[in-house]
């Protein structure tokens, strides 16, 4: 979805400090929001070259085609809790800069998979949450400036309700067309359900009011095949290869804005303007295209890498995106993992002197987990470290830029159990 | 600010993948994916905890009674404890320390030795007129003790545990109390009692235990030919027939024994032979 179209739907915006709802999805400006898996999310999703196990359903299903024994394989983000902040969004009447937040937590299952022989090769399903928002806050700030001049904001008053998931499940099939060579493919139906709810109230300085309130919500239906290939061209080297594109078929946005401007702007007393749109413009997805490679120098130790490519859609640029991942086995029972990958914006860098510009925030994260194994089983807790810095403009037609950082910490949990 | 990278020309990311590709198919070797077992999923992994042991050995005893069911127990206690001293001085050395091996003789003429998981070892008294010094006996029981260390049988009867079986794990065999897990139980009795007394054990394990014994021969300082002796006699008698038809050929484990002394300098490596304590202890029955 453009950014623009966006804008063009949201922006009612009568005081120029108003900021903006943001984007509508959790993170239209990155690829990499979710790391499934118990195993896959403690070596940073350095996975393609892996993916012998139920979450290589996900990342490269032939993968599964290696794998040892029919597996279960669940994985939980305990925790999530991510801060993006907008360095001096606002300015106090003494001029010093405040920094606005935006938080998010949430608890969610993020990964089940199940795999088992079939016919020749291995069936596999299995479902993913590749993107998973959550915002509940209440803001407050006071003697705020406002765009209009000898007016300030006593009280500006921010509630935010965001909900965003993206689902992905579906069936997996993966066949070995030798000692070194399977491919596999998954189907995965895709499922996008968006919700933002935000609340606006300012009182000013000369007595008068603006209240707005926006609802949008998005629903979006599609599909989404991967196609993998898994290799082995001398002993104890693999690689991978994916390639995967997601098509909607059915898109359902809408939005309400309800707003009650100040009197200086032409309000009533029972003046309430409110506007509905609605659309079906289904947004393009980028090509994906997945290159992995793992050492396995022995049965204690592993070494991968991954690199991402994601084609150029729309407005967003091509990014590029890379994983490492190790894992090492302290004793037959107890293995560590750890990761590193990139996970860059796909907006260009913002400009001087224009406005409404989509934020730009590259991503780094890293990795790291425990798995303890028993007979049949295995139960990872591990956590995922994500920053970020970058630009942004999020007051609505205003050229001024603003400094973002994000944080954000993950702890999950995961387990498998073969049968 | 523009962003500078190569591989945003997709041109070239195109190449790259090709490439891939074509190394992809260009490459022909094969090599297998064992690679990827991690070190919680190699083979003797699953049978390491105390429940497992508890259970091979609760399984060993009743394959024991199994085995007693076929040959009698030769009710000989000199020679019965003469055995035990060998064998349990062979054990110091094996891998499995959690494990006591016990050691009995089976009246009977048949050439033969068993081994039951959880220590279990019978050695026929048709076996013993073969033998001719304790480092050969000593080899031999060595054979058995080096079954019950590397999980011969337990694998066997239980390798799809975590595969195909419906039950998970050996101990569940034991811990269950359903009368399915007695029927599972029982079944995997006869299995094992197929593998000692029919089917066999499987040639790379028979050769494995021959090689493990003759270090245990080494590593006790018995003649580490010993084993090699007795199948060469064995060989040499025409008893191979004898067996039972339980072992693989004579000829393959002889050749496998002095390939591998060979190759862990122990041909010609002196050690006991203790003739005369196993002519008192033993032929002199």
């Amino acid at each position: 979805m453009k950014k623009q179209r966006l804008n063009n739907l949201l922006f009612f915006t009568i005081i120029s400090i108003m900021i903006q709802p943001s984007v509508l999805l959790a993170d239209e400006y990155h690829y990499i929001n979710s790391l499934p898996g118990e195993r896959a999310a403690g070596m940073g999703g350095a996975y393609i070259a892996v993916s012998d196990d139920p979450s290589g359903c996900f990342y490269n299903p032939a993968g599964i085609a290696l794998a040892s024994a029919r597996r279960l394989s669940i994985s939980v983000n305990a925790y999530n809790i991510s801060t993006k902040t907008y360095k001096d969004a606002l300015h106090k009447t003494t001029g010093e800069g405040e920094d606005w937040e935006l938080r998010s937590s949430r608890l969610i299952p993020n990964f089940f998979g199940v795999i088992q022989r079939f016919g020749p090769g291995i069936i596999g399903f299995s479902y993913a949450v590749t993107d998973f928002t959550s915002r509940d806050q209440e803001q407050v700030f006071r003697d705020i400036r406002s765009a209009i001049p000898g007016v300030n904001i006593d009280r500006y008053v921010i509630n935010i309700d965001d909900v965003d998931n993206a689902y992905n499940f579906g069936p997996s099939y993966a066949i070995k067309l030798g000692d070194n060579l399977s491919v596999g493919a998954t189907l995965y139906f895709y499922h996008r359900d968006s919700k933002i709810i935000r609340n606006h109230l300012i009182n000013l300085s000369n007595g008068e009011f603006n209240w707005e309130n926006y609802y949008l919500s998005l629903k979006e239906y599609g599909l989404r095949p991967i196609i993998g290939l898994m290799f082995s061209p001398v002993d104890k080297i693999s690689l991978g290869f994916t390639i995967s594109r997601t098509f909607l078929f059915d898109s359902d946005l809408r939005a309400q804005a309800t707003i009650r401007g100040p009197a200086s702007f032409g309000y009533g007393l029972n003046d309430v303007k409110f506007e509905v749109r609605e659309s079906s413009e289904k947004r393009s997805f980028p090509l994906e295209t997945k290159f992995g490679v793992a050492y396995f120098p022995s049965p204690s130790f592993l070494l991968s890498g991954d690199l991402y490519y994601y084609t150029r859609v729309e407005n967003y640029e091509p990014v590029l995106n890379g994983a490492i991942g190790a894992e090492y086995y302290l004793s037959p029972s107890i293995a560590m993992r750890f990761g590193l990958f990139t996970d860059r914006a796909n907006t260009p860098y913002l400009k001087r002197d224009r406005i409404n510009q989509p934020e730009h925030v590259d991503n780094y994260g890293t990795t790291l987990s425990i798995t303890y194994f028993t007979r049949n089983s295995s139960l990872t807790l591990g956590a995922i470290y994500t920053y970020g810095t970058g630009e942004a403009q999020v007051i609505s037609n205003s050229p001024a830029i603003q400094e973002v950082r994000i944080d954000s910490i993950t702890v999950f949990v995961g387990g498998g159990y073969s049968f | 600010m523009k962003r500078k990278a190569i591989f945003y020309t997709p041109i070239l990311w195109l190449i790259f993948n090709l490439a891939f590709l074509f190394a992809t198919f260009t490459f022909t070797s094969s090599y297998a994916s064992d690679f990827r077992k991690r070190i919680s999923q190699l083979d003797d992994y699953p049978y390491r905890t105390e429940d497992d042991i508890k259970a091979e050995i609760i399984f060993g005893r009743e394959l024991s009674a199994r085995i007693l069911g076929r040959y009698p127990l030769l009710k000989d206690k000199t020679l019965t404890e003469y055995i035990n001293l060998v064998g349990k001085a062979m054990s110091q050395h094996a891998a499995r320390p959690e494990i006591e091996f016990r050691f009995g003789i089976l009246d009977t003429d048949t050439i033969n030795a068993f081994s039951a998981p959880g220590g279990y070892i019978f050695i026929t008294k048709g076996c013993l007129k073969l033998i001719e010094d304790e480092a050969e006996l000593a080899g031999i029981l060595g054979h058995e003790i080096a079954h019950i260390t590397e999980r011969h049988i337990v694998k066997e009867i239980n390798l799809k545990a975590t595969d195909e079986s419906p039950i998970s794990g050996f101990a569940s065999l034991i811990a269950g109390a359903t009368g399915s897990a007695e029927v599972v139980f029982t079944t995997f009795i006869d299995k094992a009692y197929e593998i000692l007394f029919e089917r066999g054990y499987k040639k790379e394990d028979e050769l494995s235990s021959d090689t493990i014994a003759t270090t245990l021969l080494a590593t006790t300082g018995y003649d580490s030919s010993g084993l090699l002796r007795f199948l060469k006699r064995l060989s040499e008698k025409g008893h191979e027939k004898d067996m039972e038809g339980t072992h693989p050929g004579l000829e393959n484990r002889i050749r496998a024994i002095e390939e591998y002394m060979e190759k862990n300098q122990l041909t010609g490596k002196e050690g006991a032979l203790l003739k005369e304590r196993f002519y008192e202890k033993a032929k002199a029955k």
